[in-house]
């Protein structure tokens, strides 16, 4: 009886003993798993180039689509439901193209907060190199929420105090959820991480971030809050920087891609995305996959638009600008030829011209350095071929006439680059009468709607749908 | 122990005949068979005086008697007893042959129960068997399609008619959300791959891994069902566990058994799809209806902006062409196998070696699955007490694929391809002078994607090849009568070769390649090892006990790579070198590519691990109280340290309440009652579900030429294991002298931590994560009949089995996630708590308005409204059947039999998704006649709405043509008569011929508008597969076939 209890005992043992052997350790072997993916200051460097990466594929036509949608530029999306959903203000939660771009605004948050994250974890890196990591990936953040506050919720200066919603502020890596901030809140992060940006980015920085694009990123917020000294002030300092010029285009085909230079960075670029022919790396693809005119394209341009376009460019003849549109009446179609037979230009997302305008508007709504303002309206004029005195502002003219030719021109230079919908939302809150396609410019819809994915756990607050038309 | 003095029995029995034989006696002799007049070898001849013989191998018998008359028992295991009086004259020889009838009741049966064997009446868990009998009897693309109908509370879903598709299993329902909810199965005890997804979702199909098996090898088949049964099987078992157990060879001798079947197969239903005339009425009508004057545009033919004599030309010119895209796209199949098989054995041997050849058309143009198999299963007794089993398994399953479904081909029948598109064109050729000199027939591939084209072997190759080898091993040695040690060991290896080739005029989009060929192979080896020991530890007449101990590992691991080569002339089975090129430069890096080797791409190797110990204790008391208690924990790589191990202990009980003196019934001969309880478990979710996963990328997509990094998944370091809770109760009845048997049981299933691959909100910039949050009840009622209806003595034989399962599925719980945090794919399919899984999530649909046609909804306040809002969706229906039965009857007269095998489901809804664009909004699909039952004036009772091309008509919003509404949703409750099967058999000296012929699938009976109310999708994982076994998406239908086959056993 002894026997057949020990042999019992040892028999159980040793099968007891399965479980716990090391057998159940199979780290995948080709899966890159978060303990061995940051490990030196390479790996946070590749972690931090990464956030670029996705800035520079939603940044590739799709954002500037979704915002010129919601402008009055274009005519409504000949065939895509869900542009076509964008530009009556009607999406939903299943608009697909609305959605998946609400998520990619997100992947650079993530990376970035994974990126701080990771400096508690990773040793041996200088401090200087941390702080240059940091506000890199401050810029980066600020750039994406500022990017999707315009888009998913009603602008600054909607409510008094800014507290009507915003969008969820995740700013450290979990995978908790977050309701959403208000709008107020999201501003003052977005200022917070640029105030971190400016603090510790460097001048130069090949095709990142710089101190300068995080200047002319505030200058612009600073320009949508009212806030028009600081706006002002902002971009002069990145103007005064000496760092860049007006592209000055030498042919038809350079005026047609001014600022979507091909192999080459255009000198007006404060940041911007690139593409790489080399590998077959194109980053503006959606630029002519939306807009390209050889082949019946999906975005046409409104012929209000291009009406206005006629009008205000008087000297038109002499507005190299001018070649941007074709006028296709066979089709029935305004296209917009920016964009076509381009491939692999890179970007300018923060530019020179930017700056000039937004400098020149706020010294007109300033009152102050009125000949400043002329003479960056002029200069710009001037680079699209307009030489007749005619057709540029007179040296004495009044605050109004310099913030009405910097809109002009603003929405001229700009055109199909979607920055015109926020200057309309802007001039809304500062009470003007402003109508998008016969729509308050702060009626529901104008706040696309979010993912149905932020509908997974109980109590997201989703916008309203419609109420546009 | 009862064996060695039945045998010294009838040793000393045939002694004292010698001895009688000097005095006066005769002879006695005979044949025993079953009622089909097979020989029943070994079977038992007893008298009355206590003479008795065994049956040799042919089933005959001989006994000298002394003359008088005696009464003669026969007795064979798993069947009645029959007793015959019979008179012996001296010096003759008296012949006497009977055929005994199955016993219902089968108290003795061997069951196999996981690692190891009991007696059916001693097993206290509910198990359900089928024999290799009824697995040929119907003739399925796969063999598990033919456990439909044959066992209480399992529900098998057949895919469809094409060749090799799978089928979907529920064991008593369905518990799991996120991971695998098919049942574990167990080939000659080795737990085999059993990956739908190893090859993804392409051309709207699943890869089959049962596919490969050869039915014709099972012997018999095991489903674990409860707790008791399935606890040993403990982290797996949650489910249900399928034990397959393979042909042995014979005690002695040599039979040969050898069959032969040829047939054809169809589909068993046709789509109403509109002909040219009936499709261009419905569009016209839809354009005036939104407002257009003239002739409607029509796609590929005109626009909606052209001028109104360029449509109507365009209209006329449509007019001219009607083509059956159905009818193009399929054919009667033809459907060939033959089988052949060897048993063999001597005194301390056996052997069984089957080869077997099956091509299986299918109905759909271009498809076939070939399968060859040979198997080996040799047993070795070399010592008392020693034994050794090896079983060896090759096959190959060659699955000549074509599209289906979205993808293409019979799909595209009854969707984008339009009546009035034709598959080709005529082309005019000119002589150098300027003349006709000839119009060729070509493909029409200019307007339009033409599905035809890619069903023509000059254009595309579409074909995968899976090797599957199981090789298993069982070392058996008792030092002692009282101690069993079992080591086993074994291998399941799958490799999977497809070839995707596609030729010019396919490849006609491609920049880069004239033709191109995408070529894969995917290596999934499965190691299994273990041990378990058995002490009977107590054995007396009036108790036994005994405890079993075991542990076991296994791991699976699945590796490969694919490749894209251009400009080649046809896929690698043609042309071999390609494979053996694609090889080495895989395996050298260092090799200079060709420019014809567009890429090689690895997958990921994510090998998982499993480690048990298990325990079952046995205890019996007067042979008719029976305890088992199981417990088992097991070890799984697929969770985090913190909660890697999980335990499942079991304990269930078994009375005998017939064998008790007290006991006296006429009626019921046998009554036993049964309860257990226990846990068990379900990993079956993909091995990287814990890990935090980063992505990189070095070459190819980097930004600026740096290097990226970047998170891809959050991981869950705490997730375990998804856990049920069985509670069952049963009783088994023998009744009329266990002519009848009835099994009747109650279940009760709590699943919790149940796995759930829960979508994360936009917000966190992950996609989702796997934790452990839901909770799933299944609750039910089962029985299970076999009735003999005639005396075994008849010359009609009648015998009925019938199952049926009552099935209650609620998802208790989603842990706070909303319903569309977990989804079935593209289906509509939801998690919604309070309801079923596989809930549709849909908008309710009301009516039709009479006056203005349009569609009438139900709100969230369950008001009527035209206003389609998708915040209105509500759980609709869903897709599992609250009831689902089988019945067999079978009849024989002398050589004649005759079987027919019914089986239903009841209370699941089809979501027909594909119909919101046959009998929804007018697209560029073909639609359904059904749609002529639309609005048309005011005043009209119409099913469908007003015809549109403007989805905004249906209040949908603008831009989402996707009608999610219950109007596409439809009953799927139907009888079907799943085989009718005509047999008649003919004795041939020692052996037998059969000459059968049988039909499947002969008739359906449902109210089911669609195509086949037993469909199963093609799915992108394995919560898409639990949550969307009722959704259609252009699925193809069941196949019916005639099937003409003849089986001689020597």
């Amino acid at each position: 009886m002894n026997t057949r209890f020990l042999t019992l005992a040892l028999v159980g043992l040793a099968f007891l003993s399965l479980p716990s052997c090391t057998w159940l350790d199979t780290a995948p072997d080709d899966l890159v798993l978060a303990d061995d993916a940051l490990e030196t200051e390479e790996d946070l460097q590749a972690l931090l180039v990464s956030c670029y990466d996705v800035l520079a594929n939603i940044y590739d036509g799709d954002v500037q689509l979704i915002n010129e949608l919601r402008a009055d530029n274009t005519a409504e999306p000949r065939s895509n439901g869900d542009l076509q959903a964008i530009y009556a203000r009607e999406t939903i939660r299943w608009n697909s193209y609305v959605g998946g771009m609400n998520s990619e605004f997100y992947y650079p948050v993530l990376r970035v907060n994974a990126l701080f994250d990771a400096f508690n974890i990773v040793e041996g890196i200088s401090e200087a190199t941390v702080n240059r990591m940091r506000a890199e990936g401050s810029f980066i953040r600020a750039f994406c929420f500022w990017g999707a506050v315009k888009i998913w919720a009603q602008p600054y200066g909607y409510t008094a105090d800014n507290a009507h919603p915003g969008i969820p502020l995740p700013t450290y890596f979990t995978d908790e959820t977050f309701p959403r901030a208000s709008v107020a809140e999201v501003y003052a992060q977005i200022e917070a991480d640029l105030a971190v940006a400016m603090a510790f980015l460097p001048e130069e920085n090949g095709v990142f971030a710089t101190k300068d694009a995080a200047k002319a990123l505030l200058a612009q917020i600073k320009f949508l809050q009212l806030d028009f000294q600081s706006a002002a002030d902002l971009a002069t300092e990145v103007i005064n920087s000496g760092r860049y010029a007006l592209e000055t285009p030498d042919s038809t085909e350079a005026y047609l891609h001014m600022r979507l230079p091909v192999g080459s960075i255009s000198p007006e670029t404060i940041f911007g995305t690139v593409s790489n022919p080399a590998i077959s790396d194109n980053r503006a693809d959606k630029f002519s996959d939306w807009w390209m005119p050889t082949t019946n394209p999906e975005i046409t341009l409104d012929p209000a638009l291009y009406q206005w376009f006629q009008q205000i460019a008087e000297g038109s003849a002499e507005d190299a600008r001018a070649s941007w549109l074709e006028n296709r009446p066979a089709e029935g179609q305004l296209w917009l030829k920016r964009f076509a037979e381009h491939d692999y230009f890179n970007v300018s997302l923060i530019h020179l011209t930017q700056m000039m305008l937004i400098r020149a508007e706020c010294y007109g709504e300033l009152g102050t350095n009125l000949d400043q303002a002329i003479a960056d309206i002029n200069a710009i004029r001037q680079r699209a071929g307009i030489a007749s005195e005619v057709y540029l502002l007179d040296a004495g003219s009044s605050a109004e006439d310099v913030i009405q030719a910097a809109r002009n021109e603003y929405r001229k230079e700009t055109l199909g680059m979607g920055l015109w919908v926020e200057q309309l939302q802007r001039r809304g809150t500062m009470g003007e009468d402003i109508t998008i396609r016969n729509a308050p410019w702060d009626c529901p819809g104008m706040a696309l709607q979010f993912s149905s994915s932020e509908g997974n756990v109980e109590g997201f607050e989703f916008n309203e749908v419609g109420g546009c038309n | 122990m009862n064996a060695s003095l039945k045998h010294l029995a009838l040793l000393a029995t045939g002694w004292f005949a010698c001895v009688a034989s000097a005095l006066a006696t005769g002879t006695l002799t005979g044949r025993v068979s079953d009622v089909h007049g097979q020989p029943l070898p070994s079977a038992t001849v007893t008298t009355d005086d206590g003479k008795g013989a065994f049956a040799d191998m042919d089933g005959n018998y001989t006994l000298t008697l002394a003359a008088g008359e005696h009464r003669v028992t026969f007795s064979f295991i798993g069947y009645l007893s029959k007793t015959e009086t019979v008179a012996v004259r001296e010096g003759e020889t008296t012949t006497l042959n009977v055929r005994l009838t199955e016993d219902a009741v089968m108290l003795n049966e061997s069951v196999v129960v996981g690692y190891g064997v009991q007696r059916k009446k001693e097993v206290t868990g509910a198990i359900s068997t089928i024999n290799s009998k009824e697995i040929t009897a119907v003739r399925t693309p796969s063999f598990e399609a033919a456990l439909q109908g044959q066992a209480a509370g399992v529900q098998v879903t057949q895919g469809s008619g094409m060749a090799g598709s799978g089928s979907i299993i529920r064991v008593r329902g369905l518990s799991s959300i996120s991971a695998g909810g098919d049942p574990l199965y167990v080939i000659d005890g080795i737990p085999i791959t059993q990956d739908y997804f190893l090859g993804g979702n392409q051309g709207a199909m699943n890869r089959n891994p049962l596919a490969s098996l050869n039915p014709n090898d099972i012997a018999d088949i095991q489903i674990l069902k409860d707790a008791a049964a399935t606890g040993i099987y403990g982290s797996r078992g949650a489910n249900g566990v399928i034990l397959i157990t393979t042909k042995r060879g014979t005690k002695q001798g040599v039979k040969v058994s050898y069959s032969s079947s040829l047939g054809y197969g169809e589909p068993s239903s046709r789509p109403n799809m509109m002909t040219t005339e009936e499709y261009l009425t419905i569009r016209q009508e839809a354009w005036e209806n939104d407002g257009g004057t003239g002739y409607v545009w029509l796609p590929y033919m005109s626009t909606a902006n052209d001028s109104p004599e360029a449509r109507r030309l365009a209209y006329e010119e449509a007019l001219k062409t009607n083509t059956d895209w159905f009818d193009l796209m399929t054919r009667r199949a033809q459907k060939t196998q033959q089988n052949i098989s060897f048993r063999s054995g001597g005194k301390w041997w056996s052997m069984y070696n089957g080869l077997s050849y099956d091509k299986n058309e299918s109905y759909a143009v271009g498809n076939s699955y070939t399968r060859t198999t040979l198997r080996t299963n040799l047993t070795l007794k070399p010592l008392d007490g020693l034994q050794l089993d090896v079983q060896a398994n090759t096959s190959k399953g060659v699955n000549q694929r074509v599209d289906g479904g979205w993808s293409g081909g019979i799909g595209a029948s009854m969707s984008t391809a339009l009546p009035y598109m034709s598959p080709y064109v005529l082309d005019t050729l000119f002589d150098d002078d300027g003349n006709v000199s000839e119009v060729v027939r070509d493909y029409e591939l200019n307007r339009w994607w033409n599905p035809y084209v890619s069903l023509v072997s000059q254009n595309r190759l579409w074909r995968e090849t899976e090797t599957r080898n199981f090789l298993t091993g069982q070392l058996t040695y008792s030092p002692t009568s009282r101690v069993d040690v079992v080591l086993t060991g074994g291998m399941d290896q799958s490799i999977m070769v497809e070839d995707n080739w596609r030729g010019e005029v396919l490849n006609q989009n491609d920049v880069n390649a004239d033709t191109r060929l995408n070529w894969s192979e995917r290596i999934s080896p499965n190691y299994n090892f273990g041990g378990n020991v058995t002490f009977r530890l107590q054995d007396t007449d009036t108790s036994s006990m005994s405890l079993m101990v075991g542990g076991e590992a296994q791991k699976f691991a699945s590796s490969g790579y694919w490749s894209s080569v251009r400009n080649v002339a046809g896929p690698s089975y043609l042309y071999p070198e390609l494979r053996d090129s694609i090889d080495m430069y895989y395996n050298d890096e260092a090799l200079m590519r060709p420019n014809w080797i567009e890429g090689i791409n690895p997958w990921v190797d994510i090998p998982t691990t499993f480690a048990s110990t298990f325990a079952r204790f046995n205890y019996t008391l007067h042979d008719r109280y029976f305890l088992q208690a199981t417990a088992r924990v097991d070890g799984s790589s697929k969770f985090g340290r913190n909660y890697r191990y999980g335990f499942f202990p079991s304990l269930s009980l078994g009375w005998v309440v017939s064998d008790e003196d007290w006991f006296a019934s006429k009626t019921i001969s046998f009554l036993k009652v049964r309860s257990s309880w226990g846990r068990t478990g379900n990993s079956n979710i993909s091995g990287d579900a814990q890990w935090e996963r980063y992505a990189d990328q070095t070459v190819g997509a980097t930004y600026a030429g740096d290097t990226i990094i970047y998170p891809m998944t959050p991981g869950n370091p705490n997730l375990r294991w998804e856990t049920v809770q069985t509670i069952d109760a049963s009783v088994e009845m023998g009744l009329l002298d266990d002519r009848l048997s009835v099994e009747a049981g109650v279940y009760n299933k709590m699943a919790s931590d149940v796995l759930m691959n829960s979508g994360l909100p936009s917000h966190t910039g992950w996609g989702s994560r796997y934790i452990n949050a839901g909770e799933v009840l299944n609750r039910g009622v089962e029985l299970a009949i076999t009735s003999n209806n005639l005396s075994a003595s008849r010359e009609v034989q009648w015998k009925t089995t019938g199952n049926y399962n009552y099935n209650y599925n609620e998802l208790v719980s989603t842990g706070g996630y909303t319903p569309d945090a977990i989804s079935g794919g593209t289906n509509d399919s939801r998690a919604v708590p309070g309801a079923p899984l596989t809930t549709y999530f849909l908008v309710p649909f009301s009516h039709v308005d009479a006056e203005t046609g349009l569609p009438v909804y139900i709100d969230i306040n369950g008001n009527e409204t035209f206003e389609y809002n998708l915040e209105d969706r509500q759980a609709v229906g869903d897709g599992l059947p609250d009831h689902i039965a089988g019945l067999t009857n079978e009849v024989r007269y002398k050589n004649w039999s005759l079987s027919a095998l019914f089986t239903a489901s009841i209370g699941a809804k089809i979501w027909d998704s594909s119909a919101k664009r046959q009998l929804g909004v007018v697209t560029d699909w073909n639609m359904r006649t059904e749609l002529f039952d639309r609005w048309r004036q005011p005043g009209d009772d119409a099913m469908f709405p007003r015809l549109t091309l403007d989805e905004t008509t249906y209040g949908l919003p603008n831009g989402f043509p996707w009608w999610n509404t219950s109007l596409f949703m439809y009953d799927a409750s139907y009888l079907r008569l799943r085989n009718l099967n005509l047999a008649y058999n003919v004795p041939v000296g020692a052996g037998d011929i059969t000459f059968r012929i049988s039909g499947n699938n002969l008739f359906a009976l449902t109210n089911f508008i669609g195509l086949d109310p037993e469909l199963v999708r093609d799915f992108e994982n394995a919560q898409d597969r639990n949550f969307s076994g009722g959704a259609n998406y252009l699925t193809a239908p069941q196949e019916r076939s005639i099937i003409f086959s003849i089986n001689a056993n020597f």
